[in-house]
């Protein structure tokens, strides 16, 4: 069974200039694109995320404050905590999908609905 | 054959350890675990670290009590599996009775004035807004087509003792129909009323306790409060219901009246005044209900509107309250809580429609309007006075029971509405806790999926389930024995052991 490897860089590259539109650069080598929108999802309350492919290995999220001109405290932090966050969900749900889709089936077969 | 019990060698580690589902969030500083039944577990950062990464000592504490609680396994035993389906088997149980709450709207008519009024209410002189008897009949035959073993009809308005001769017919016709089934397929039938109590009568009183109907009042708090949000003519709404509270007592019961109150921005300030009222009067259940927005509430949202966050600030102190109310002998439940504790604590399901996947809209609840018409919820129905009929599902004079219950609205209704799949909530620890109101996301963010960032829904559960954990798991005992009482339904006495002398 394959050990989750501890991830020793979170990805993320440079914050630029302290503007409205802030700039992010994502290693998807280490966060994929389906963890990218769904950290993107989670904090679209505090912001409207736009991404864009640079290049095979890097995606650019650019992030524009929602009711302020600057983004929240500690923003940048919280992204990359909640990319973590993500990747570690995606990877638990990879791994149990299977027992899961088991459970489900074996709850309903014997439901009698 | 298969033996039914197994020896302990079955059960001892054997292999690497392997996940069984679950989601996490952080909850003060440590991360909570819960799987896919809701059984959850407190870890600190570095246990959560160790775990994910295949690392946690087996012979640690932890280790132990997240395998007893189904988060990981080490045996090839389906033990975990076949456990796991009957929990989750059981927090389904609501899908098979499908529509158990039958709301009949009998009349649109009413005398107070509410300003959080949901349901657009004319004038008491309208009786062109009183259903019909055709349309209670109509009604009648669906709640006989449903299912479910136990139904609940429900009487609501406007003032529906506006329409007493209405009630009285449906209430008859019900009980004389479920009499002559064969005894195999007779169903519980619960009566409740949903009234202001301000039109009351010893002939109405006579006829609930014929029939065990129930009735379930509005009492927003102390006096002040309950007549600035209820106003009528002669300003005497709190003393009209509480009258109406005390005859009802003296003719059915202490126990068949129950209030509910609704959360304005008058009553922010004063949550402990309100509790300590429903304590005055013997209540043993209070429901923090927040505002609806929908009906006059939303055209009087500058009055009697709030943030989310106040709504949470409310409930925190009001549920402080009424935990040492508790402490000090007096026994009162918060509703809400107890329904999310039975879901936390048990694996349970709850009949409360708001706290389904799939919501309860349609498939647990129905209401047949005034006009004939049926929606999906109470809130579907709102929305329509309010000229919005997305939710309507039919009417009772032109559409089967077929086209009402399968038709194409409630397929969408159900689809978009299981969070075990939806956006934000596929993710979330909290999704066994939690619902899904398509209804609410239409109304206020133009979606019956809605987005889950921006959700009140969304962020005053969480709010609360946080609250509720947080409590559990906190440093005084006493809020987890009392929320185990209440999620069991059960006296604090009984899960107190005694002191044997």
């Amino acid at each position: 069974m394959r050990r989750m490897r501890p991830t020793l860089r979170t990805g993320l590259r440079s914050v630029t200039r302290m503007v409205p539109d802030q700039h992010l650069t994502v290693d998807t080598r280490v966060h994929d694109l389906e963890t990218i929108r769904r950290a993107c999802y989670s904090m679209s309350d505090r912001c409207a995320f736009h991404l864009d492919q640079i290049d095979e290995g890097h995606v650019r999220v650019s992030c524009q404050p929602v009711g302020s001109d600057t983004l929240p405290d500690g923003f940048v932090k919280t992204f990359e905590n909640t990319l973590i966050d993500f990747g570690i969900r995606a990877t638990l749900a990879r791994e149990t999908a299977v027992i899961r889709d088991l459970i489900y089936r074996q709850a309903f077969v014997e439901a009698d609905l | 054959m298969r033996p039914v019990f197994h020896g302990p060698e079955e059960y001892q580690r054997r292999l690497p350890y392997r996940f069984l589902p679950f989601r996490f969030i952080d909850l003060e500083d440590q991360k909570l675990l819960v799987n896919l039944v809701g059984e959850h577990a407190l870890l600190s950062n570095d246990s959560f670290r160790s775990l994910v990464r295949r690392e946690l000592d087996a012979t640690s504490g932890v280790y132990e009590d997240l395998k007893a609680r189904h988060f990981l396994a080490d045996t090839d035993s389906d033990t975990p599996v076949r456990l796991l389906a009957t929990k989750l088997r059981t927090k389904y149980s609501f899908l098979a009775g499908f529509t158990s709450l039958h709301i009949f709207v009998v009349s649109l008519r009413c005398d107070h004035s509410c300003q959080y009024c949901q349901v657009s209410r004319v004038t008491a002189e309208k009786s062109k807004y009183d259903m019909t008897i055709d349309s209670a009949n109509r009604g009648i035959d669906c709640v006989f087509r449903s299912p479910s073993l136990r139904v609940k009809v429900e009487f609501q308005g406007g003032e529906p003792l506006l329409n007493f001769d209405l009630i009285k017919h449906i209430v008859e016709s019900v009980s004389h129909r479920n009499n002559v089934l064969p005894e195999h397929r007779r169903k519980v039938v619960d009566f409740v009323i949903a009234t202001n109590l301000a039109m009351v009568t010893d002939e109405i009183l006579a006829f609930c306790k014929e029939y065990s109907i129930y009735i379930s009042t509005s009492l927003d708090g102390p006096a002040s409060l309950h007549n600035a949000n209820r106003p009528r003519p002669g300003g005497d709404a709190h003393e009209l219901t509480l009258r109406g509270i005390e005859r009802v007592r003296e003719a059915l019961g202490h126990h068949a009246v129950a209030a509910v109150m609704t959360t304005t921005r008058l009553s922010l300030e004063q949550p402990e005044a309100i509790v300590d009222q429903y304590v005055a009067l013997g209540f043993s259940h209070i429901f923090l209900r927040p505002i609806s927005p929908y009906g006059f509430a939303l055209r009087t949202h500058k009055r009697t509107g709030y943030e989310r966050s106040s709504f949470l600030d409310f409930y925190k102190r009001a549920l402080r309250h009424i935990i040492e109310l508790n402490q000090g002998g007096n026994h009162l439940v918060e509703t809400y809580s107890q329904i999310l504790l039975t879901k936390i604590l048990t694996p349970h399901a709850t009949g409360y429609v708001d706290l389904q996947s799939p919501a309860g809209a349609g498939i647990s609840a129905v209401v047949y309007n005034y006009d004939g018409d049926v929606y999906a919820s109470d809130e579907g129905r709102m929305l329509a006075e309010m000229g919005d009929k997305s939710f309507r599902l039919g009417s009772l004079a032109s559409n089967s029971y077929e086209e009402i219950f399968g038709g194409p609205l409630i397929r969408r209704l159900v689809e978009s509405s299981i969070n075990e799949s939806m956006p934000g909530c596929a993710d979330c620890a909290f999704q066994p806790y939690c619902g899904a109101d398509p209804i609410e996301n239409h109304a206020t963010q133009g979606d019956i999926v809605g987005h889950r960032p921006t959700s009140d829904f969304c962020s005053r559960n969480m709010g609360i389930i946080k609250h509720l954990l947080s409590l559990y798991h906190g440093q005084d005992p006493y809020p987890r024995v009392l929320f185990h009482a209440w999620a069991q339904g059960a006296s604090i006495d009984s899960l107190v052991p005694r002191e044997t002398a």
